[in-house]
């Protein structure tokens, strides 16, 4: 812009012509509107930050209440699945055992102490993790030898005397339980159709056959059953086997 | 500084108490979930853990002459590599007794002499087992001698 005065040259900031000295009229309104514009500007950044800042804080609740939904619903399923979890860890661990099992195992059936191989199956919960070792295989023996087991205990207990069990008020359903145990030992064979070649191996059988043997003469001996009857326990119905049982023991209050 | 007065007095608006209180909701029933989930999972390893047979216990049935009770007890009694401590191993043996006088008597009984002897063997082997419980043996004997 030029100089009212002498026509010299100016910029719109300069209060006054550097070559007069003539007073700028322009530059005082030009600073007046800077400092309207400067404030204005202010004002308005200030705004758009702090617009921005709530938006992002508003944004970063919703990520985070999103971020806590999901956890929350990952411990859920993690609470759901923790029974399995624990299966998981136990079958490891007796997975990592199996050898020194199946040594057990084998010793206790070559002893053939069947009670103490059900219940070392069971006290060492092996029954979670036969799947895929060797002692899958003695998966029948050990379903003959938990009912064998179960037999022994109730004619132990009544051989000696000494249990509730074999009282008046409980002697039909211990007959019961004894009747449930011989026929589903004497049909073991049935609960093992598929995989034939292996549950029911003819080493295999011939531990079930020893169990009900033993069985067949410990009732005799015990329970009173005659060799005849102890001999067809096979082709007995259950509900036969617990009749001659309720006929041929004797209460504990009777004696 | 400043930015942190500013925030602690902001006031609780009622979108800032709800957001809150979502958040509570929702850690809270995460760390239950969690605790939950953790309990479960020790639980049932402590439960293989739990030795429910103490020597009291043995003693208690031996003294209760309750031998079939004590012969489920051994048998069930069989963790792997277990130490059986104090009387148990004892106690054991009077049930292993008993377990083995049992059949004894049914192959005797049967005329089966080589099944027989075998038990016999046992017995007298647990009998040396038993210790100072083997006075037991003659009370297991003595049942046998009832007619059934």
């Amino acid at each position: 812009m030029k100089c009212n005065n002498c026509g010299g040259n100016m910029g719109l900031e300069d209060l006054k012509c550097p070559y007069c000295g003539t007073p700028n009229p322009f530059a005082e309104k030009h600073q007046e509107d800077m400092r309207r514009f400067e404030k204005e500007f202010a004002a308005t950044k200030e705004e758009v930050v702090t617009a921005n800042k709530k938006r992002a804080g508003r944004n970063t609740s919703l990520i985070l209440i999103l971020v806590l939904i999901l956890l929350d619903v990952g411990a859920v399923i993690f609470a759901g699945i923790s029974s399995d979890i624990a299966y998981s860890i136990k079958e490891k661990r007796i997975q990592a055992q199996a050898d020194q099992h199946m040594e057990n195992i084998l010793a206790l059936l070559e002893e053939g102490d069947y009670c103490g191989f059900s219940a070392y199956y069971s006290a060492n919960s092996i029954y979670y993790a036969t799947s895929g070792t060797d002692l899958e295989d003695y998966s029948a023996v050990h379903g003959a030898a938990g009912r064998y087991r179960w037999l022994l205990q109730d004619l132990e207990k009544y051989i000696s005397g000494n249990s509730y069990s074999f009282r008046k008020e409980s002697m039909s359903r211990t007959c019961a339980y004894m009747a449930e145990n011989i026929t589903k030992l004497w049909n073991v064979e049935d609960q093992y159709s598929y995989r034939q070649e292996i549950y029911l191996a003819p080493d295999k059988l011939s531990y079930i056959q020893d169990m009900r043997e033993r069985v067949s003469l410990l009732l005799q001996t015990y329970a009173g059953l005659t060799e005849e009857e102890a001999g067809s326990l096979g082709d007995l119905s259950q509900g036969r086997i617990q009749k001659i049982l309720e006929e041929r023991l004797v209460s504990t209050d009777e004696e | 500084m400043k930015n942190k007065k500013s925030r602690e007095k902001a006031p609780l608006t009622a979108g800032r108490f709800l957001y809150r209180l979502i958040s509570v909701v929702l850690i809270a029933v995460f760390l239950i979930a969690v605790a939950a989930g953790i309990a479960q999972i020790r639980d049932r390893l402590d439960m293989d853990d739990y030795d429910y047979y103490d020597e009291a216990y043995y003693l208690r049935t031996l003294r209760n002459e309750d031998f079939a009770g004590l012969l489920e007890m051994t048998q069930d009694d069989a963790r792997a590599g277990k130490e059986y401590t104090g009387d148990i191993p004892e106690c054991r043996a009077v049930a292993r007794y008993y377990e083995a006088a049992v059949f004894f008597h049914a192959y005797e009984k049967a005329g089966e002499k080589d099944r027989a002897a075998l038990q016999k063997q046992r017995m007298e082997r647990f009998e040396s087992e038993a210790g100072e419980y083997a006075y037991y043996t003659e009370k297991i004997d003595a049942l046998f001698e009832k007619e059934p």
